[in-house]
């Protein structure tokens, strides 16, 4: 069975490169029909990758062992469903998922692309599927899923157990899906470069690829923060890790572009600096692949030091070469060049040139950060580390400085924004922030970072609602409708900017969440008998006394805790170790109790034979805000991502309108 | 243009000036046993000792909250005091990560104790940090 995997993986590669030629020459030859059939080679080996994967899932679902892949990731204690997900628990079936979902990408890109943009199809089939052949090429060389020994294993290694969980389940292939959709408008904007006359309609259909790749990101991440916060049992949510920081940099020039292709959408500026953002973030999200699989990084995840990695960085230096060539070549092609200049320095669109400045400042330290060790020992020669504290250090102002720029964008008119303007839409808002800032002085919170945040989100949460107001304001004026009716209408009519909105609004919780529990966050550790209790923050936790239990291959040690809160009974929690029979690994089972003003987290450290037992007891502030602030992006990036209900280009060349509020 | 290019100064400057900040707060060396111990004084005090845990090596008081091991790089070796969490990963013969100073009796005070993942992930483990 592995040799019907393999060759559909060689099949698979030479179907690419066949359409890259095609395409190639299909497109030199100005002749459709071969154009066509590298659409149709395309289609095929994206079956040929199904079929690859469904052998591969078929020998991990059946535990079949002769398969070194399957040996390595499961074992028969583990449950069934962690078999399944084992497929991407290592390197080779990562990989394999990778190449399946570009493959997937790509059939969906293809028929987009010849619907919107037909000339960019041959472009667009030529860079997939060179992506997809580099990791065909891996695939089908140094990183086989489908290695065989002929005497089986009697029972496989299995995953560490610390992977073994539904949040760990979901979080890697949503992150390779936003990684991998990074490649689709990457693919269309060099697409457009190429054909030459396309440039910015290349750039403006990138969009809503760019849009999908970025939600995935945004849910990979929080996918990935939820684990690290119920799993590793260590009470964070983020720990800078260079692999949590490969996911982030791309998102970050994700979101930036999301923001400035909105300029070139309405005022044909900045051109070449999208295109750069697009290039960039392709970059960043093969980047990320390499220092995940590359090992060049030491770090919690550290992962192989083998050819990969090299092979990998020289495919990432002759992409990313490769398409600044492209981007330089076409430099002043029509849409790459701007058409406007900057009519003030008070106006949306210089609001929006300083959100990517800082967006890509954040990016590039984070980049720093990340590799600094590396730098560091080719200058020097001596491996410098900077850690968490550079990281906070830097990123915080930067924060805080576009979360006060995420209240006043959307305040300020396009092309310029007279006083007149300002005063009517600062006032309320900023007096929301004030009166809020003032509060929380006046209630003792005396730490002048978190007072500022606060106040912030208050501003930009009073400018959200101003927005909604004025929208229903404006229906309710003109038709007689409710006010619930209004906002629904309102929001479906203009999903996009309300859509937005609503991620703004998910934000702000999320920054909210991370002030709280970063800032005020309480922790002790207390060695305990039975019967005894701990005092942390507003909680009182009586321990009562150890159990055991047996499950899934693992001894389960739990303490039985009692939580009060001043007089009030709060129910038990159970906070346990498992330690698995292999005696080498064991997982925390945290006991958490949420409520939106604060969590309670134990863990349990270590107990003696006399039943004493050890726990680290912490009170995080505000964390559930950050859960409910990724639900609400969600849904806002959804309703973003909603089809237009019809085309809607409406460039603003004419002199700045005097009303703001109806328009977009 | 005068705004937007004296913006783009101002911003890369304090870009600079943070990362510089940052790098001052956060910046820790990152050294092997064999290193410390041959240029222990020549070293800021705090460093990044990476290396293996010595098996048969480990005790901890009744808690676990006291930990002890010795960290090897092969060739050399040395004592390790660290109190706090120990990640669940630790243990003998694992790779670990350990961020403090030599104390006055030479053995290494840590502050953070970071484990190296198990390698499920992947066909071999790493080499050892340097």
């Amino acid at each position: 069975m592995a040799s019907v995997g393999r060759f559909a993986l060689l099949g698979a590669l030479v179907l690419v490169l066949y359409a890259i030629a095609a395409a190639l020459a299909g497109a030199r030859l100005r002749r459709g029909e071969i154009v066509a059939s590298a659409g149709r080679a395309l289609a095929v080996s994206a079956g040929l990758l199904a079929a690859a994967a469904i052998v591969l899932l078929v020998a991990l679902g059946t535990r079949d062992y002769t398969f070194q892949y399957v040996a390595g990731h499961v074992d028969d204690a583990q449950p069934f469903i962690y078999d399944l997900t084992a497929f991407w628990g290592g390197m080779e079936g990562s990989l394999l998922l990778w190449a399946l979902v570009l493959s997937g990408y790509s059939l969906l890109a293809v028929r987009a692309v010849r619907r919107a943009q037909p000339a960019l199809v041959p472009g667009v089939i030529v860079v997939l599927a060179g992506v997809s052949a580099f990791f065909l090429g891996l695939l089908t060389t140094v990183a086989s899923p489908f290695v065989t020994v002929p005497f089986a294993p009697a029972d496989g290694s299995g995953m560490n157990p610390l992977l073994l969980n539904p949040w760990m389940a979901i979080h890697p292939p949503t992150l390779y899906l936003g990684y991998v959709g990074l490649t689709v408008p990457f693919a269309i904007v060099m697409a457009g470069l190429a054909y030459g006359r396309a440039a910015d309609s290349g750039v403006l259909l990138a969009r809503r690829w760019m849009l999908w790749a970025w939600y995935c990101l945004t849910m990979g991440l929080w996918f990935g923060a939820k684990w690290s916060y119920v799993v590793l049992g260590w009470g964070g949510y983020w720990a800078w890790d260079p692999v949590e920081n490969a996911a982030l940099m791309p998102w970050l020039v994700a979101t930036a572009f999301i923001h400035s292709v909105m300029i070139q959408e309405r005022r044909e500026m900045l051109g070449r600096w999208n295109v750069v953002l697009v290039i960039l973030a392709f970059g960043l999200s093969i980047f990320g692949t390499f220092l995940t699989r590359s090992g060049v990084l030491s770090s919690i995840h550290s992962f192989t030091q083998s050819s990969i990695g090299t092979l990998f960085l020289t495919f990432l230096g002759a992409a990313v070469l490769a398409a600044l060539a492209v981007a330089a070549w076409r430099w002043d092609a029509p849409g790459m060049r701007s058409r406007y200049e900057l009519d003030a320095a008070l106006s949306r669109e210089s609001a929006f040139l300083l959100n990517n400045a800082l967006f890509l400042a954040i990016a590039l330290a984070v980049f720093l950060g990340t590799v600094f060790p590396v730098i560091s020992e080719v200058a020097t020669g001596r491996r410098i580390n900077v850690g968490p504290p550079f990281f906070d250090h830097v990123v915080t102002p930067i924060a805080v400085g576009l979360l006060l720029l995420m209240g006043v964008g959307p305040l300020l008119a396009w092309r310029r924004s007279s006083r007149e303007h300002l005063r009517r839409n600062f006032l309320a808002p900023g007096a929301a922030g004030a009166v809020v800032g003032l509060g929380l002085l006046a209630a003792g919170m005396r730490t002048p970072g978190p007072v500022l945040v606060y106040a912030a989100a208050a501003f930009v949460a009073a400018t959200i609602a101003l927005e909604f107001a004025r929208g229903v304001e404006v229906r309710r004026a003109l038709r007689d409708e409710s006010v619930p009716h209004a906002l629904v209408a309102l929001v479906a009519r203009n999903h996009r900017r309300y859509g937005g909105y609503i991620v703004h609004f998910g934000i702000l919780l999320l920054l909210c969440g991370i002030t709280g529990s970063s800032v005020f966050a309480t922790q002790r550790i207390a060695t305990l008998a039975p019967g005894q209790s701990a005092a942390v923050g507003p909680y009182t936790v009586r321990y009562d006394g150890l159990g055991q239990a047996t499950a899934h291959g693992a001894l389960i040690v739990g303490a039985r805790l009692r939580v009060f809160e001043g007089a009030r009974d709060r129910g038990g929690l159970v906070a346990a170790r498992d330690l698995y029979l292999n005696g080498r690994d064991s997982t925390s089972e945290i006991a958490l109790r949420s409520t939106p003003r604060d969590d309670l987290y134990v863990t349990l450290v270590g107990w003696a034979a006399d039943g004493r037992a050890t726990l680290r007891l912490l009170v995080n502030p505000l964390v559930m805000w950050m859960w409910a602030g990724g639900l609400v992006v969600s849904l806002g990036a959804i309703l973003a991502m909603l089809p237009e209900p019809r085309p809607r280009t409406v460039p603003v060349g004419a002199p700045a309108p005097v009303v703001e509020q109806a328009g977009q | 243009m005068l705004v937007f290019a004296g913006g783009t100064v101002a911003i890369v400057l304090s870009l600079a000036y943070l990362v510089y900040g940052g790098i001052q707060q956060g910046a820790t060396y990152w050294v092997t046993v064999g290193e410390l111990q041959q240029r222990g004084p020549s070293l800021p005090s705090r460093v990044r000792l990476g290396g293996t845990v010595a098996p048969g090596t480990v005790r901890w008081d009744a808690a676990h909250r006291h930990l002890a091991f010795t960290i090897t790089d092969g060739a050399h070796s040395l004592p390790v005091r660290y109190s706090g969490i120990v990640p669940d990963i630790f243990a003998e013969g694992r790779q670990v990560v350990v961020e403090g100073g030599v104390g006055r009796d030479g053995a290494f005070d840590a502050t953070t104790l970071l484990a190296k993942c198990p390698t499920k992930y992947n066909p071999a483990d790493p080499p050892p940090a340097r």
